[in-house]
């Protein structure tokens, strides 16, 4: 079988990297495994030839273009931390507080093909250390962005947070391209949460509608520490998202929420994985998904329960809401449990919107598009409950509101 | 103000409403009695448009229009209102965003500019004192949590902001305590209008004790088989709905 336009390109990439032994290493590895397909269970309902399809290419240095710094967000308090291009852009970003350090470093990769992609072809391999010193009382805000008009640009965004004992911090990640330009964001994200830290984690991708998005994130959650990750996923044409969240030492509490709307054509796929590798822990895990047009939303939640893992409190919960008959959406729970004295609980939903409710709000004179809006904006509000920042809450549903008045204009 | 003229309305292959004829004029109240099954709730349910009912043959006719021809939407713009048997609860919709929309949706069509925040917030707070609602209620989601009696109350609360033209009472009385029945009658008597009309759904005759009505109709097997004052529901109470059904049948 020939190599796709992507692997022949991601080659040729590869080659104008100076040589390091552990990235050619993972792109040899990478080779040997290609692309998952759709025999892979774990890809069985997201197809990725249209991704192999495409010739990504690396952009230049970040000082040879200008960054486009519209769309981010710009809380005065926040410590920013921009990427152009998947390079760090000082000139974006802000000095960072005494509690957070920045500095190159490698990362450990896992034998997943786009993490080992990700590992051979990354421009900034970054490690931000988290300390006790001080309550960070402020959001760390990550955001990656293109210069200029980026088209069939790639970048691999690879970073490591590590949140030293006891420390307190709330980091915001953010992924967003432009509508039009066929991008690939392919990200590795690691966060270790030692010892009674407490870590609240928001990722919110707003990729543009015909950009692609590889992400993964893996989480190691220690005795007493608590970690808290809330999802937004908006954009791009193909999404994936692979979370695994371990619970590594008693009394862990690990947190996973998410929203993800697809509309239009787009695909949008997350898949979660907590795994409990000791006793009394607990973890509790509630996404929701809404698809509209053609749009198709697949959510996969796995819960590992390990034989030592006694007195494990694992709850999930998937609801999930079809605007159109021509959306589809995939929700598969999967448990699997080795320990005997555990508690486990999850539910999975699709339905539509509550024709009565519909009724009510349009019997007090709402019209009906106005009605179909406030009920699917009220579903998606209650998640983003969970996630106590206020900027980001707003920004997402002012989206949401935005793409359901796009939705009514095209009806 | 309303004219139904021999309504036949099936819902689910069966027909509910048989022949059914009512005219209200502005200024009254009318009680429409019937034992379970009858079609009470049918009826206020197609004035006020819900999906789900085919009307076979007969007119509703509403201020001089088909009011079967509008959306629900834009009935209720026309001034008519509708309080459900069973308020539905839409948590993460909040209840002064839905009391506002529907407000300026009335408004727009009454050619009346809208209500600015500060205004708006004044009238709703007289209009809660009336209810005897407690202002937290604003900052909820519609009927979340509400207890029945408190759903009940708010869907009055509704009805004394927006001020409708027709106003039905889809059995108002049901699940409220003799306390919240008060409370809910005083609201639903201080909107009576020599140019608002009044159609109350109920199965019982204590409802008509707290607001009486003008007129009474007994509703059996889809259509109205008599019609009297409020004696007659004082009748009703006493001995039941079989003589009526008997002396319609004879």
């Amino acid at each position: 079988m020939s190599a796709s336009p992507a692997i022949t390109a991601w080659q040729s990439a590869f080659a104008t990297q100076p040589a390091v032994a552990s990235k050619q290493r993972a792109f040899q590895d990478f080779l040997s495994r290609g692309l998952p397909t759709a025999r892979d269970d774990a890809w069985k309902y997201t197809d990725l030839r249209r991704l192999a399809a495409r010739s990504f290419k690396l952009p230049g240095t970040a000082s040879d273009h200008l960054p486009s710094a519209t769309h981010l967000i710009t809380e005065a308090s926040w410590h920013r931390l921009v990427f152009v291009d998947g390079h760090f852009s000082t000139m974006l970003s802000t000095k960072l507080p005494t509690g957070i350090t920045l500095q190159q470093g490698e990362i450990e990769s896992s034998h997943a093909s786009f993490d080992l992609l990700n590992a051979a072809l990354s421009q900034a391999s970054t490690v931000i250390g988290v300390t006790a010193s001080e309550q960070l009382k402020h959001p760390l805000y990550i955001a990656h962005i293109w210069s200029g008009e980026a088209t069939e640009w790639m970048r691999h965004p690879r970073i490591a947070i590590r949140v030293a004992p006891q420390a307190d911090v709330t980091l915001v990640e953010h992924f967003i391209s432009p509508q039009g330009g066929q991008c690939f964001s392919n990200a590795v994200t690691t966060v270790e949460v030692a010892d009674s830290a407490k870590v609240t984690h928001i990722t919110l991708q707003e990729d543009g509608a015909s950009n692609f998005h590889i992400a993964a994130l893996r989480a190691n959650v220690a005795r007493g520490a608590r970690y808290a990750h809330h999802h937004y996923v908006l954009g791009g044409t193909l999404s994936r998202t692979d979370i695994h969240a371990t619970l590594n030492g008693e009394g862990a509490h690990v947190e996973l929420s998410g929203l993800v709307m697809a509309q239009q054509t787009q695909h949008l796929d997350v898949r979660t994985c907590v795994e409990h590798q000791v006793p009394n822990a607990t973890s509790d895990e509630e996404y929701r998904g809404i698809a509209g047009d053609r749009g198709r939303v697949v959510f996969n939640g796995k819960v590992i329960v390990a034989k030592d893992a006694q007195k494990t409190d694992a709850r999930q919960s998937s609801r999930n809401l079809l605007l159109s008959p021509t959306a589809e959406i995939d929700t598969r729970p999967e448990l699997e449990i080795y320990a005997n004295d555990v508690k486990c609980a999850h539910g999975a939903t699709v339905g539509q919107l509550d024709e009565t409710a519909l009724f009510y709000l349009r019997s007090r004179g709402i019209d009906l598009p106005t009605a179909r809006g406030l009920l699917t904006q009220a579903f998606a509000a209650s998640i983003l409950n969970r996630a106590s920042l206020q900027p980001i809450r707003e920004r997402v549903l002012a989206a949401i509101a935005k793409r359901l008045n796009a939705r009514e204009g095209s009806l | 103000m309303l004219s139904v003229k021999d309504l036949h309305v099936n819902a689910g292959g069966k027909k509910i409403l048989n022949g059914l004829s009512l005219d209200v004029k502005a200024g009254e109240v009318h009680a429409i009695m019937g034992p379970n099954g009858s079609g009470k709730s049918t009826l206020s349910q197609v004035i006020a448009g819900r999906d789900g009912y085919e009307v076979v043959s007969g007119s509703v006719t509403y201020l001089n229009q088909d009011l079967l021809a509008l959306a629900p939407e834009e009935r209720a713009r026309a001034g008519v209102f509708l309080a459900f048997q069973y308020p539905v609860e839409i948590p993460g919709v909040n209840n002064t965003y839905l009391l506002k929309a529907a407000l300026n949706a009335v408004r727009k069509q009454r050619g009346q500019p809208e209500l600015d925040a500060f205004e708006f917030l004044s009238l709703i707070k007289t209009k809660m004192k009336l209810m005897q609602m407690d202002e937290s209620f604003l900052n909820r989601g519609v009927n979340e949590g509400f207890s029945g009696g408190e759903k009940k109350r708010n869907e009055i609360l509704q009805m004394a902001v927006l001020e409708p033209k027709l106003a039905l009472l889809d059995e108002t009385d049901s699940g409220l305590d003799i306390d919240a029945l008060r409370v809910v009658a005083a609201g639903v008597n201080s909107l009576r209008d020599p140019s608002r009309a009044i159609v109350m759904v109920t199965h019982y005759q204590r409802l008509l004790d707290y607001i009486e009505p003008d007129f009474v109709h007994v509703l059996s097997g889809g259509r109205i088989i008599k019609s009297g004052d409020k004696q007659l529901a004082k009748e009703l109470e006493k001995r039941g709905y079989d003589w009526v059904k008997q002396e319609a049948a004879a």
